[in-house]
C-alpha cells in the first residue's frame, strides 16, 4: 500500500532530487581550486516532474516504466552561464552556498511531507 | 533513498578538507623556510581523481614542483655563505603570496566543513524517521 502513495513516492523523489543536488553542490565546492574544472548544476525538481508540454508517455501497464508517473532520472550538466577564474575554474563559493541552502530546504520539505503522511497512516491505523 | 549519495558526499568533501589541509602544511613549510638559503618555494596544484577515466568527484594534491623563479640575492659579507661580492643566495618565497595562499586554503577548507555538516545534518533527518 506505502508504494501506491503517491504522496510518498513524490516526497522520496523530492528528497533524493535534494540529495543529488547536495552532492553536486558538495562536489563543486570540493574542486573550487582546481584547475579548468567547470562548475556543474542540476535542473530543479519542478522542471523534471513537468517536462515540456508534448505527448507524454503514459503508464497504461504495470510493466511499463519511463512514463508520466516515475520520477526521472537525475542528471548534472556544466553550467555554462558560469564565468570562470584565470585558472579555468567556474565554481563560485556564494552560489554554491545558496544552492545547498536550497536544496537543504527541499530535503526538510521532503521530510516533513513523509513524516506526516506517517502519521495520518498510523492515526488510520489506531482508530479501527 | 539512496544511501551511496550520502557516502559519496561525505567522501568528497572529506577529501578535499584533506587537500586543503596538505596545502595549509605545505604553505606553513614555505612560511618556515623563508629565510633558508637556497630554499625553492613548494607548490602543487589541485587534481580531480579519476576512477577508470571516469571523475569521481574526489578531489587530490598533486605532484610537488619546486618554484623555478630566482633565488633571492642577500647582501651580508659577514655570511658563511657568502661568495666574493658578499652576496648568498636566500630563498625565493614570498611571504604575500603565502599568507593569500593561507587565506584562500582556510576559506575552502570552511565551505568544504559546511558541506560535509550538512549532509550530516540530513542524513540524521532520515534516521529521525526512523527513530519514531
Amino acid at each position: 500500500m506505502l508504494q501506491s502513495l503517491d504522496v510518498l513516492r513524490l516526497a522520496k523523489g523530492l528528497g533524493e532530487h535534494a540529495m543529488f543536488h547536495q552532492k553536486v553542490v558538495a562536489e563543486n565546492v570540493a574542486q573550487s581550486d582546481t584547475p579548468n574544472y567547470r562548475a556543474r548544476d542540476v535542473s530543479s525538481f519542478r522542471d523534471m516532474m513537468s517536462p515540456d508540454p508534448g505527448t507524454p508517455l503514459r503508464n497504461t501497464r504495470p510493466g511499463h516504466q519511463g512514463g508520466h508517473d516515475a520520477i526521472p532520472r537525475m542528471d548534472a550538466f556544466v553550467d555554462l552561464s558560469a564565468e570562470a577564474a584565470p585558472n579555468g575554474n567556474s565554481v563560485s563559493i556564494e552560489a554554491e552556498m545558496v544552492k545547498s541552502t536550497e536544496a537543504r530546504r527541499q530535503f526538510d520539505l521532503s521530510l516533513a511531507v513523509y513524516r506526516s503522511s506517517l502519521d495520518i497512516l498510523r492515526s488510520a491505523l489506531r482508530a479501527r | 533513498m539512496s544511501v551511496h549519495l550520502f557516502r559519496d558526499a561525505l567522501d568528497i568533501s572529506a577529501s578535499a578538507m584533506r587537500a586543503q589541509g596538505e596545502r595549509l602544511r605545505q604553505i606553513s613549510e614555505n612560511v618556515a623556510n623563508a629565510d633558508t638559503p637556497g630554499y625553492r618555494r613548494k607548490q602543487a596544484s589541485f587534481e580531480t581523481v579519476l576512477d577508470s577515466g571516469v571523475p569521481t568527484g574526489t578531489v587530490v594534491r598533486g605532484p610537488v614542483a619546486l618554484d623555478q623563479r630566482e633565488l633571492q640575492r642577500i647582501y651580508d659579507p659577514g655570511h658563511p655563505l657568502a661568495d666574493a661580492e658578499g652576496y648568498y643566495d636566500g630563498s625565493n618565497v614570498d611571504l604575500v603570496v603565502e599568507i593569500a595562499d593561507a587565506r584562500e586554503a582556510q576559506r575552502s577548507y570552511e565551505a568544504n566543513l559546511r558541506m560535509f555538516d550538512q549532509v550530516r545534518q540530513m542524513s540524521r533527518g532520515i534516521l529521525d524517521i526512523l527513530r519514531r
